[in-house]
């Protein structure tokens, strides 16, 4: 990152093939369009290089800054009505894959750990995981949230807490560590 | 929010707070609000380090697809046009060196590139010279008159499109933004675009170019807020295209 900082192209492209198949999965989860996922995807590394300056170790990985400001350019469009219904996003399901003849020992643990998000999100309670899922994916703010399901924001608050707060424990025993 | 407390003792307003933040639902002030009382309220800068993991897993839960490679093509030749002005741009290229590194790329780049004509501005005007690596895109390279000193500016098609970048350009002044104009050979007044934009704080930004087929020369003034019909300021950009 430190070239990339330095506003070495060839270095920002490098990270751009490292981490545009993942930012790229989740602007298509949360936008549902390709077109519109491919707007985000440009979007948000296009203000990556421009803002590279900003990035911080300290504060975390490339990986996660980078799908932070995916999430972020995302929740943008979806707020703006750019992309679908939102209320269909938990609707659909992503039809072009990652093919599994070209996995690569990367994508493999990729698709461990996929399994293993996967599975603790499932353990969750619904109405928990529901409010997380609404509010991360579907970009919609804890005031809609708490509108649509019909509950004081104080409770959905309070479930979005506990939600992530077991998902991270869950995580944490499955990766043997201690929370 | 503004409430100071001990962890031992939750506040109820704060409880969920660090989930709403990391969730990404808090506007840019909200969260600088929140972030402000987080290092003052134990319960919420606990709550940030024990959920932001949580969070950071959430992308892994999606199915991975193959991002489009067209998507590459078009932020690579942005981001090596733009690193390509930055470079020209610095402090240590002064105009004199930039005008003879033009003259070299002049000797050099096929000729799809043209010259902007002498004396499109008024004297003093600095010269932004340019070029822009391929990348697999088509490129364009141009010359350009560019009014504000140390700015520079590229013009490239990238995806069917073709894309003015400007690098450090100062602000418009208070209510105004650059407006792009288009000229082609037989017209005599300049065609106003609905390509309106103000640089980054950086000096940086990228509009595109509409009706690109026949355009010889792409202008940019200073305008009102909305843009004008009639160009209303000097042009501080020409950039007369191959």
């Amino acid at each position: 990152m430190a070239l990339v900082q330095a506003g070495d192209a060839d270095a920002f492209e490098v990270v751009y093939d490292r981490h545009c198949n993942a930012a790229f999965s989740l602007a298509y989860r949360m936008c549902g369009r390709r077109a519109s996922a491919q707007d985000v995807l440009q979007d948000a590394f296009l203000v990556l290089w421009r803002s590279s300056a900003q990035y911080d170790r300290g504060r975390g990985s490339v990986r996660n800054w980078i799908l932070r400001i995916v999430h972020n350019r995302a929740v943008d469009a979806l707020r703006r009505g750019q992309v679908r219904d939102r209320h269909a996003f938990h609707e659909e399901g992503a039809v072009e894959r990652v093919a599994g003849a070209e996995d690569t020992e990367e994508q493999t643990l990729g698709q461990e750990q996929a399994r293993e998000v996967r599975g603790a999100l499932a353990g969750l309670p619904a109405e928990q995981r529901r409010v997380i899922e609404l509010a991360y994916f579907g970009g919609f703010t804890h005031t809609e949230i708490a509108s649509m399901l019909q509950m004081p924001v104080g409770t959905v608050k309070g479930r979005m807490r506990l939600g992530l707060a077991k998902l991270r424990l869950m995580l944490a025993s499955e990766e043997g560590v201690s929370p | 929010m503004s409430q100071e407390h001990d962890s031992a003792v939750p506040n109820e307003e704060c409880c969920g707070e660090a989930a709403v933040y990391l969730l990404g639902l808090l506007d840019e002030s909200h969260s600088e609000t929140f972030l402000e009382h987080a290092r003052s309220c134990a319960l919420c800068s606990d709550d940030l380090a024990a959920l932001a993991p949580a969070v950071d897993s959430l992308p892994s839960s999606v199915p991975q697809l193959l991002a489009p490679p067209e998507a590459k093509r078009h932020v690579m030749a942005l981001v090596r046009s733009e690193a390509s002005l930055a470079r020209r741009a610095s402090p240590s290229s002064a105009i004199n060196s930039a005008v003879k590194q033009r003259g070299r790329i002049l000797a050099v780049r096929r000729p799809v590139l043209a010259l902007a004509a002498a004396g499109l501005l008024a004297a003093g005007v600095a010269i932004g010279g340019l070029t822009i690596p391929s990348g697999g895109e088509t490129t364009r390279v141009v010359s350009a008159n560019v009014a504000p000193a140390g700015a520079s500016v590229a013009v490239h098609e990238s995806g069917g499109q073709t894309w003015l970048t400007v690098a450090k350009m100062p602000k418009p002044s208070a209510g105004y933004v650059y407006q792009v104009w288009v000229k082609r050979p037989n017209g005599a007044l300049p065609q106003p675009t609905d390509s309106l934009f103000t640089p980054t704080s950086a000096g940086s930004a990228t509009v595109a170019i509409p009706d690109r087929p026949g355009v010889s020369e792409v202008m940019v003034t200073q305008e009102p807020a909305g843009g004008s019909r009639l160009p209303t300021s000097p042009a501080i950009i020409v950039a007369r295209l191959a």
